[in-house]
């Protein structure tokens, strides 16, 4: 029983204002105070940084689940542009095969970001695939759980809305990849613009097309990113849309999930304490010199807002 | 807390203005990564200015307050930084 005569006593030194404490819960001191924000950046960066070297036992318990597909994104796209009396992109296979090569590439590679450590454009998987441009863009997206807030980031950023709303673009290819980046699982969203220099029929999304290869030389025009496009171009025989049929388990927990709720816990806590606190030493009618309690309870109600409030996902 | 709210209720205006500025700047400039950590470094920088300037203008301060309020605004600022990662 005395074991848990100390236990009462270490949690009302922590929790409860008593003399011993001057009053004051030991876990609002500022030393405590310090030493929960130290606490909480080496577990913050932990997760960041050391759980994903466990992805591998993990498997997929570990990464960002998406319900993002290629239609979803395109049909949205049209949306906003619709919304603005733009004409709707149509669907190219060589621009989707395009996305799904850059999407391999930045897996492979471990990168994220338009243009790979080695230097290579996006332009380059335009090139590869055969697809013969006027005009050419690209947007990336990462760790998104759903195409709303996907196209609410897009269209929230001034260069991503260009993509989507220029009137020179005429067709689009998507890709949506899940693999593991850094560690983590994680779903690559790759959206690429063009216009072709030789106008082709509009192709249905999930049909093959059959070209018969021939080579063309195409000048020079007006681009976008000040790209030139002088090569000799050859365009595939044959294109085909497909995405991978490997049955993925979704994952359960992302590291923002976890630093999320270690977070709010933490938060929660210090809110409960802070109230106690006022609670007491009103009913105590004691004076004391520290901060004020109300104050910390709205910067905390603040912050456990923006963490609940905050949405995955980065673009690029 | 009446009596301190009435008190200081031009200091805790201007306070709560801050914070849901913050907030909503947070919000709007998600997910421009840069933005956010610059947010969350000024959020928690308004708030500890905020404490230090009360109790100065109270006369009721001391090293550990200004500690009290550095902490505060270091772990808000910290929670706002990573998730930002």
């Amino acid at each position: 029983m005395q074991w848990l005569t100390k236990v009462n006593r270490v949690v009302s030194h922590l929790f409860h204002p008593q003399r011993s404490n001057n009053y004051r819960p030991r876990i609002l001191h500022p030393e405590s105070l310090f030493a929960i924000s130290l606490l909480a950046i080496v577990i913050g960066l932990g997760f960041i940084r050391l759980v994903p070297s466990f992805s591998q036992t993990l498997g997929s318990v570990l990464g960002y689940a998406s319900d993002i597909n290629v239609a979803s994104v395109i049909a949205e796209t049209n949306d906003q542009r619709l919304r603005l009396g733009l004409k709707p992109l149509s669907e190219s296979p060589l621009l989707t095969l395009a996305a799904k090569k850059k999407a391999t590439d930045m897996f492979q590679k471990q990168y994220w970001a338009h243009i790979a450590p080695d230097g290579t454009k996006p332009w380059h998987f335009m090139k590869l695939v055969g697809y013969d441009y006027r005009y050419a863009g690209e947007n990336l997206a990462k760790n998104f759980a759903v195409t709303d807030d996907l196209l609410a980031a897009w269209m929230h950023s001034p260069k991503h809305r260009e993509n989507i709303l220029n009137p020179h673009y005429t067709q689009i290819g998507v890709a949506v990849s899940d693999g593991v980046l850094n560690g983590v699982e994680t779903t690559l969203v790759v959206q690429m613009f063009g216009q072709p220099q030789h106008v082709l029929p509009a192709i249905a999304a999930g049909t093959h097309t059959s070209i018969q290869p021939h080579k063309t030389r195409s000048k020079a025009r007006t681009k976008e990113m000040s790209e030139s496009n002088k090569l000799n171009s050859q365009v595939l025989a044959q294109a085909t849309i497909s995405r991978p049929l490997i049955p993925q388990l979704k994952p359960t927990y992302s590291p923002l999930i976890l630093i999320k709720s270690f977070f709010s816990s933490i938060g929660f806590m210090l809110m409960l304490v802070l109230v106690y606190d006022l609670v007491m030493i009103r009913e105590n009618h004691r004076f004391r010199l520290v901060g004020k309690n109300f104050a910390h309870l709205l910067l905390l109600g603040t912050i456990m807002f923006l963490i609940f409030y905050f949405k995955a996902g980065v673009i690029g | 807390m009446k009596n301190q709210l009435k008190n200081h209720l031009i200091a805790y205006i201007f306070l709560i203005t801050g914070l849901v500025i913050g907030a909503v700047a947070y919000i709007h400039v998600w997910p421009n990564q840069t933005l956010m950590r610059l947010v969350a470094l000024l959020l928690p920088g308004f708030y500890f200015i905020w404490g230090v300037a009360t109790h100065v203008k109270t006369k009721r301060i001391s090293v550990k307050v200004v500690y009290e309020y550095a902490a505060i605004a270091l772990l808000a600022s910290v929670t706002l930084l990573l998730l930002t990662f």
